[in-house]
């Protein structure tokens, strides 16, 4: 149901291989982020809809993603809205919202052995320069795990200052959030080492 | 099998946290108690190389810590008092596969061990569930599990119980007690550590006691609590 676990089904997405999935949502990235009009934008997140229909994934689901980032979303958006004016924040949130969804159809309909897989031999031709490939690929594949973590978070940070009487504005809770957030990120990989990740 | 600390000291900054500690542990349940703050963590992560001595040595079967971390994390497996912080993976699956994968299992020999580990822990079931939708004990359990896939021939466990009420603290501990690893915790819950072969007592940056647990958390109540 949420971010980054994987649906069983038989879509084209399913079929695909992780490496053709991974360069298509590079492409998706770098188009929503190189268009200028708010109409094309517009058609370019409507485009991610059509394909999470086409996987066969519900809307509940995809609902259930958007929910994890809407605190980041509201933040960014509150954020944009004061420094740069209503379009440019609605540009900012749609594009994120978009690129989000494209990433979670993709973490939706690949299994994560076959994403490592992929991932850990995309990265083999760096192995000359000291990177680890399978190391390179657990950090990407991880990243998706710190989705609802942040959310989490996110969301906490605001009841912790509702609960002491100020107001939803998600804005002023950003900085206890960053805090916790970066004090959370040293256990975390505290307890990636631990697990036998990485470091010798 | 044997865990040995030679002269170990451990300081951030302007903060001595171990002077000179010098031991053996070769039993299979050690205890270890302390006030907040008296360095038990600290003395936990030295074994398995997550801290380093700022002078001394700690080995792990004549392994050093300095120079053979990934070793002796494969041999001594870690429990961090928050399943939160060491679940790192997206499902549950996948996370009791981690560690293995880590320490280059194929991913068909992880997968096996994983399962195995899993069942254990009757997770079989949440196998392919999110794995922070899991309730608070259900990811304890994962956090075990994940550690168990590697078969380590120690586990290390830094407040198993501080996040617990009493009856999953209880559960806990006899899970701890059922484990045939040998077992090192880290705990200022003293009533958990009866049947234990060994506690030992910080206090001050070093080891004011070690003895049987009758004798130490008699002795950790009488003088320091
Ligand atoms: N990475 C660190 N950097 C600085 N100080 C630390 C660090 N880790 C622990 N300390 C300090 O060392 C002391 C002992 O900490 P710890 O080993 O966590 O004790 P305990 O687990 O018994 O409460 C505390 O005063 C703590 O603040
Ligand atoms: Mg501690």
């Amino acid at each position: 149901m949420i971010a980054g676990v994987y649906q069983p089904g038989n879509s084209c997405f399913h079929r695909a291989t992780p490496g053709l999935k991974l360069a298509a949502l590079a492409i998706y990235a770098v188009a929503l982020s190189v268009v200028e009009q708010i109409v094309l934008l517009m058609g370019l997140s409507a485009l991610v809809l059509v394909a999470w229909q086409i996987a066969g994934l519900t809307w509940a689901q995809l609902s259930a993603n958007l929910k994890l980032l809407i605190w980041i979303l509201l933040a960014l958006f509150g954020f944009q809205l004061f420094v740069a004016g209503f379009w440019r924040a609605f540009d900012t949130i749609l594009t994120l919202a978009a690129l989000v969804v494209a990433a979670a159809l993709v973490s939706h309909t690949t299994r994560t052995d076959d994403m490592l897989d992929t991932l850990t031999a995309a990265f083999s031709p760096f192995a000359r320069f000291g990177v680890k490939p399978e190391d390179a690929a657990f950090v990407l594949v991880f990243t998706v795990r710190l989705v609802p973590f942040v959310s989490i978070v996110g969301r906490e940070a605001i009841d912790a200052r509702r609960a002491r009487g100020a107001g939803r504005n998600p804005v002023p809770a950003l900085v206890p959030m960053v805090i916790r957030l970066m004090r959370e990120t040293d256990a975390l990989s505290e307890a990636l080492v631990a697990r036998g990740f990485g470091r010798t | 099998m044997t865990i040995t600390f030679d002269h170990v000291a451990v300081r951030f900054g302007d903060l001595d946290v171990l002077r000179n500690v010098s031991l053996s542990l070769a039993e299979g349940r050690v205890g270890v108690i302390g006030n907040n703050g008296s360095g038990k963590s600290t003395f936990a992560r030295l074994i398995n190389g997550l801290v380093l001595p700022t002078s001394g040595r700690v080995t792990v079967e004549d392994l050093d810590t300095r120079t053979h971390g990934q070793e002796i994390r494969k041999r001594v497996g870690f429990v961090f008092q928050n399943p939160d912080a060491q679940i790192v993976m997206p499902t549950v699956a996948e996370d009791a596969a981690f560690g293995p994968r880590a320490h280059g299992f194929s991913g068909d020999e992880a997968n096996a061990r994983a399962d195995a580990a899993l069942a254990l822990f009757n997770l079989a079931h949440l196998k392919h569930r999110a794995a922070f939708t899991l309730s608070g004990g259900e990811k304890q359990s994962l956090a075990l599990a994940g550690v168990l896939a590697l078969d380590p021939a120690w586990v290390v466990f830094d407040e198993p119980t501080t996040m617990l009420d009493r009856n999953r603290a209880k559960a806990a501990m006899t899970v701890i007690a059922g484990l045939s690893q040998r077992v090192i915790v880290v705990t200022h819950h003293v009533e958990l550590l009866a049947g234990f072969e060994r506690v030992i007592v910080l206090s001050n940056g070093g080891v004011v006691c070690d003895d049987t647990p009758e004798r130490a958390i008699a002795y950790y109540v009488e003088t320091l609590t």
